[in-house]
């Protein structure tokens, strides 16, 4: 059975697109067939974070509207065998495209790779929906900031109501060293306002702007950073092998004890 | 009592009309034939959707066995794959839909052509507003950011109660975890109704016509507080202060 994983948050700039193309190559790395799924109409840019952009030739809509085969739309990527894309458009309204074309879609994708990772647009709108529409799995992304929190939650909300049944959670862009200080939301703040598994716990990471820009996701990095660390263990996780969260140099004990509680912890 | 809070008598809060609050959004009753649930005619159908199955959930623990259940759809169109997939996320959670009220003659022949019992009254004939329901409802779930639970009695929630989610009520809302969204209790204007939480860290409380913000690291960690009226003035006390002075 493959799965098919919704990357969302409600906020923008959180860094779906980001932890997407990365969790994805991780993925593919680990021997599984894995195709991405930009679901940001009119705003793409996964593509662009594979380093993929001039490669683009067919997008999801001309898939969606029957003017090409599904399998002229995806894009290969020739560094991760394993990995493709499956383009947005980037002019054509996202409201033109209907909940009922991306389920189909997406089944469609899911019967021919292992993992489906579809990197939602901010908001809870048409374009939210469409992005859900195919799902059976969510992982919420948030940083440790009161406002992405808050619409994390709102989406979980929304998740529930869309029933779909699994939704996990990865914090991005933590940094120990304001949480020591008092200044950040710990990972265990969040986690106690969202009630969800956390399945990974990414730390800043200025490699992670540098590779955006080189269109090389940092998971690919010979020397892989603490960030390309944790999203190949999140990719672990997601292949069902226990991997322990790390301890954060400034984080206390009694904390990473909280945290691997919440991983066993139902929604309510 | 461990002080008092910050209450402001500038503000008053919207005072809800006693239909409206409630019946403005999905809501549940039930007599003697069973249950009866509401659908609000205005409401844009996600959000719609989105209430009813955060209702269904949350409410399933507190519901026995299999129960009928008339669908009450007023002037909403609802087509026959709207109302099967209705039904089907009824009988999910132990709810068979067998009758449909409805006001819309397009809903009548999509609910009678899947068999179920039919009662159209047309729009002209008024129809009695259901009273809204002042039984005890009780919710084991989170009410998490935008959700808005509204109930003509008191509300008893095991669970929290996140930021940017609220609950208005006509009597009390007892909270069995984190207080942390936005409480209204007596909404009606009964200004006997108190607030219960284990863990009080609210963004604003109501009683009655009454509002007020938390006052500033008020709140005792790990203390079940109580928030009640006294001369039109919203105090806070730890469960044991208020138990002590007297219900
Ligand atoms: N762990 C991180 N450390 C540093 N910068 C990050 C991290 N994660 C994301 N970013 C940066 O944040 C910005 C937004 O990320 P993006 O993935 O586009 O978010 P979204 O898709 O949620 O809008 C980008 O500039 C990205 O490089
Ligand atoms: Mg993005």
């Amino acid at each position: 059975m493959s799965r098919v994983i919704v990357m969302t948050s409600g906020k923008g700039g959180v860094g779906k697109t980001t932890v997407t193309a990365n969790l994805g190559t991780a993925l593919a790395r680990l021997g599984r067939s894995v195709v991405v799924v930009d679901a940001d109409f009119g705003l793409r840019n996964l593509d662009l974070l594979l380093g993929l952009e001039n490669r683009v030739v067919y997008t999801a809509l001309e898939v969606i509207a029957g003017e090409c085969r599904l399998e002229q739309a995806l894009v290969k990527d020739k560094r991760t065998p394993n990995l493709s894309l499956l383009p947005a458009a980037q002019t054509r309204n996202k409201t033109a495209v209907h909940p009922d074309q991306m389920r189909q879609l997406i089944e469609k994708l899911a019967s021919s790779h292992d993992y489906v990772l579809i990197d939602c647009p901010a908001g809870i709108e048409q374009g939210f929906r469409n992005a859900i529409a195919g799902a059976n799995e969510a992982i919420i992304i948030t940083t440790p900031e009161v406002a992405a929190v808050r619409d994390a939650d709102r989406v979980v909300g929304l998740l529930e109501a869309a029933q779909i049944s699994s939704t996990q959670l990865i914090v991005n862009r933590l940094r120990p060293d304001m949480v020591a200080a008092g200044q950040m939301m710990s990972v265990e703040d969040v986690v106690e306002v969202l009630a969800i598994p956390l399945v990974g716990i990414i730390p800043e990471d200025r490699e992670v702007i540098v590779s955006t820009n080189k269109g090389e996701p940092i998971v690919l990095s010979a020397n892989p950073t603490l960030a390309a660390q944790a999203i190949q263990r999140i990719a672990r996780r997601l292949e069902g092998e226990v991997v322990e969260f790390p301890k954060l140099a400034s984080l206390g004990e009694s904390f990473w004890e909280r945290a691997k509680r919440f991983l066993n912890q139902k929604v309510l | 009592m461990t002080g008092a809070s910050t209450g402001n008598p500038e503000i008053s809060p919207p005072t809800p009309s006693p239909d409206s609050w409630v019946t403005g959004s999905v809501y549940f009753r039930s007599d003697a034939q069973g249950i009866h649930l509401h659908l609000p005619s205005t409401l844009p159908w996600e959000e719609l959707w989105e209430n009813l199955v955060w209702q269904l959930r949350s409410r399933k623990p507190y519901w026995a066995g299999v129960a009928p259940l008339t669908l009450w759809s007023q002037q909403r169109e609802l087509d026959m794959p709207t109302l099967q997939l209705l039904a089907a996320l009824l009988s999910q959670h132990g709810l068979q839909l067998w009758r449909v009220q409805t006001r819309s003659r397009s809903t009548a022949i999509a609910a009678a052509t899947l068999g179920y019992s039919v009662e159209q009254s047309s729009l002209l004939e008024a129809v009695p507003p259901a009273p809204p329901d002042t039984t005890p409802l009780y919710l084991r779930s989170t009410v998490r950011s935008g959700m808005s639970v509204r109930h003509g009695g008191s509300v008893f929630l095991l669970g929290d109660l996140n930021p940017g989610g609220e609950i208005i009520a006509g009597g009390d809302i007892w909270v069995w975890g984190r207080l942390r969204g936005l409480v209204h209790a007596g909404a009606n204007g009964n200004k006997g109704a108190v607030i219960l939480a284990l863990q009080l860290e609210p963004t604003q409380l109501r009683i009655a016509d009454q509002v007020a913000r938390p006052p500033e690291g008020g709140s005792l960690p790990n203390t079940p507080e109580v928030v009640y009226l006294q001369e039109d003035v919203i105090c806070i006390a730890s469960l044991q202060d208020f138990l002590r002075r007297g219900v």
